[in-house]
């Protein structure tokens, strides 16, 4: 099932945008881009497709399989250390919106009292790599708190079912659906104790750059036509998103996209054009990653990871 | 016949009525929420409510299925002629079979993505993975379990090998082969299904995984109830045809079809 399809019209690029993950309030902002018009009046017939991780979006972009991607800008990281011809052109969050998320019951309402509680995060991914990041910033030791791995959305049924204290993921996705279940939530946001590490933005592969540098200028134009009015009519870019899919589920997607929003600010923007990825951003990214996740990240030069050619005019 | 057929059916009816009575009163008594344990009447009510989203979504997961069996028969079926027929090849295909069975399909599952992409392909490739072997097995099974009586009795006739092998080897082996379908057929869906969590835009499992993933447990439920069905069907399906095939074997002599046979 493809979803935001436009009628072809003469000399068009046919491209794919390929999201990191199933729909969620975050990808509204493109389906109301199709929905007006703004890819079409770029020349653009944009097909947009659910992902199956970050991860696997970084790779399919590599392969060339996809024109674009939406992906955490962790993970492009991740590829490019690995080798992968891809780069990111447009960041959309500054923030990963990672925090550490329990029920009102349990009390955890600071860092010092996740000591001797159960944490939940993903057996493989980055909210396993933030944990020891965020404990060592309070002084907490590792061995003071027990860390539970589940995979996927299982995290947020343990959390909710009291069989975990609390849970590590990203603070747009988990409050919307826990608040939906009739639970209240105590957020620990991981950006408020310094951990603040880019969130997603549009990346592509150095071929694209290299071969039709107009096309990604006429797609980030789009873009940010696009996310400027999914900022200013929530509402609508959530119906663009909801026609025509399997189980659409407005209420938490506008829920999710409004949280969203909060990330897509911060101090190293002011004045700079939406997208623009603040060096400073990329720096502090790339030495977390570096420490956390994969030494190879901290070999590259910063510059491999992304470019911000695509801004000015 | 006829009135046979429906009182045998009414048992497993009532065996369902009695187990969703049970899963009903044990969720009122202990007030699971929904979103952890839904209560029977709750998946029952959201299939009602989702029906042509179940049946357009089960319709492609069936015909993955379908598919992935079909190729696992075609495919399967002359391997076990090939092993049976030559020795050496037995010995050398015979371990790398057991290979890819044990080998997690879901390990190599976001490699698939980027070899194979998201189309119905992947799920097919998965479905056979998982679904070929018991027809392999079974049919070797069959292949090689001639009563040594019949076979001297038409060695003795001056058979020659390979008329040996067609005339007595290959109808002998039918019912286990039909035997090794069955299981096949219901590991098929399986498959299609792993196939679908791992790269898919419409089917069952990719329905499961979107409900998971916004924590509505009934609907996933209502999935299963989807995903049941769909392997009940395509199950009976290959005992109708076996009855068709063989049925001049003793096994089908029997009334009251067996669902074990083996």
């Amino acid at each position: 099932m493809v979803l935001g399809f436009t009628f072809p019209s003469l000399a068009v690029d046919r491209v794919t945008l390929r999201l990191d993950w199933v729909l969620m309030g975050k990808c509204s902002p493109f389906f109301l881009g199709v929905e007006r018009g703004y890819y079409k009046e770029e020349g653009i017939e944009l097909k947009i497709f659910e992902g199956k991780g970050s991860g696997t979006t970084v790779q399919l972009i590599a392969s060339g399989e996809d024109t674009f991607g939406l992906a955490g800008l962790g993970n492009l990281a991740e590829g490019v250390a690995k080798g992968m011809p891809v780069k990111s052109v447009y960041a959309i969050t500054h923030d990963s919106g990672y925090a550490v998320l329990s029920l009102e019951e349990s009390g955890i309402k600071s860092p010092k009292d996740l000591i001797g509680k159960t944490v939940g995060v993903s057996p493989a991914g980055a909210s396993r790599a933030v944990l020891p990041a965020f404990l060592k910033v309070n002084g907490i030791e590792f061995n003071q708190i027990k860390e539970v791995a589940f995979e996927g959305v299982g995290r947020m049924n343990a959390l909710l079912m009291k069989k975990v204290d609390s849970a590590v993921g990203p603070f747009y996705e988990y409050i919307p659906i826990l608040e939906s279940k009739g639970a209240k939530v105590n957020t620990l946001k991981l950006a408020d104790w310094g951990l603040s590490i880019l969130g997603f933005g549009i990346i592509v592969n150095n071929k694209l750059i290299a071969e039709n540098p107009d096309l990604v200028k006429r797609f980030l134009r789009a873009t940010t036509r696009s996310l400027t009015a999914a900022v200013a009519n929530q509402d609508e870019a959530i119906k663009a998103m909801s026609k025509d899919y399997i189980k659409p589920e407005p209420q938490i997607w506008a829920y999710d996209w409004k949280l969203v929003i909060e990330t897509m600010d911060s101090k190293y923007m002011k004045g700079r054009p939406m997208g623009w990825q603040p060096k400073e951003e990329w720096d502090q990214t790339k030495d977390f990653l570096a420490r956390y996740i994969s030494k190879e990240i901290g070999q590259v030069p910063v510059e491999k990871f992304y470019t911000n050619k695509f801004f000015g005019q | 016949m006829m009135r046979q057929k429906l009182s045998n059916l009414s048992y497993p009816f009532i065996a369902i009525l009695i187990a969703a009575a049970v899963w009903q009163v044990f969720v009122w008594l202990t007030r699971l929420p929904d979103y952890f344990l839904p209560l029977p009447t709750t998946v029952a009510l959201e299939v009602i409510n989702n029906a042509w989203l179940l049946l357009v979504h089960g319709w492609v997961t069936t015909y993955e299925s379908v598919l992935g069996f079909l190729i696992s028969v075609i495919i399967g079926f002359p391997i076990a002629l090939i092993i049976v027929w030559s020795k050496p090849i037995e010995k050398s295909i015979t371990p790398l079979l057991v290979f890819t069975q044990t080998f997690p399909k879901i390990a190599i599952a976001p490699l698939f993505i980027i070899w194979f992409g998201f189309g119905i392909f992947p799920k097919i490739v998965i479905s056979f993975l998982v679904a070929f072997f018991p027809v392999v097995i079974s049919s070797i099974t069959g292949l090689k379990a001639v009563e040594p009586d019949l076979d001297d009795l038409v060695r003795s006739m001056g058979a020659s090998d390979l008329q040996k092998f067609v005339k007595i080897r290959i109808p002998n082996s039918l019912p286990y082969f039909f035997s090794g379908a069955k299981v096949s057929v219901a590991l098929a869906v399986v498959g299609a299904v792993v196939g679908e969590f791992v790269a898919a835009q419409e089917g069952l499992g990719y329905l499961i995984l979107v409900a998971n993933n916004h924590v509505d447990t009934k609907l996933m439920f209502a999935g299963f109830v989807g995903l049941m069905v769909i392997g009940a069907l395509l199950y009976f399906v290959v005992d109708y045809l076996e009855r068709i095939c063989i049925s001049w074997h003793a096994s089908m002599r029997e009334q009251n079809v067996t669902l074990i046979t083996s």
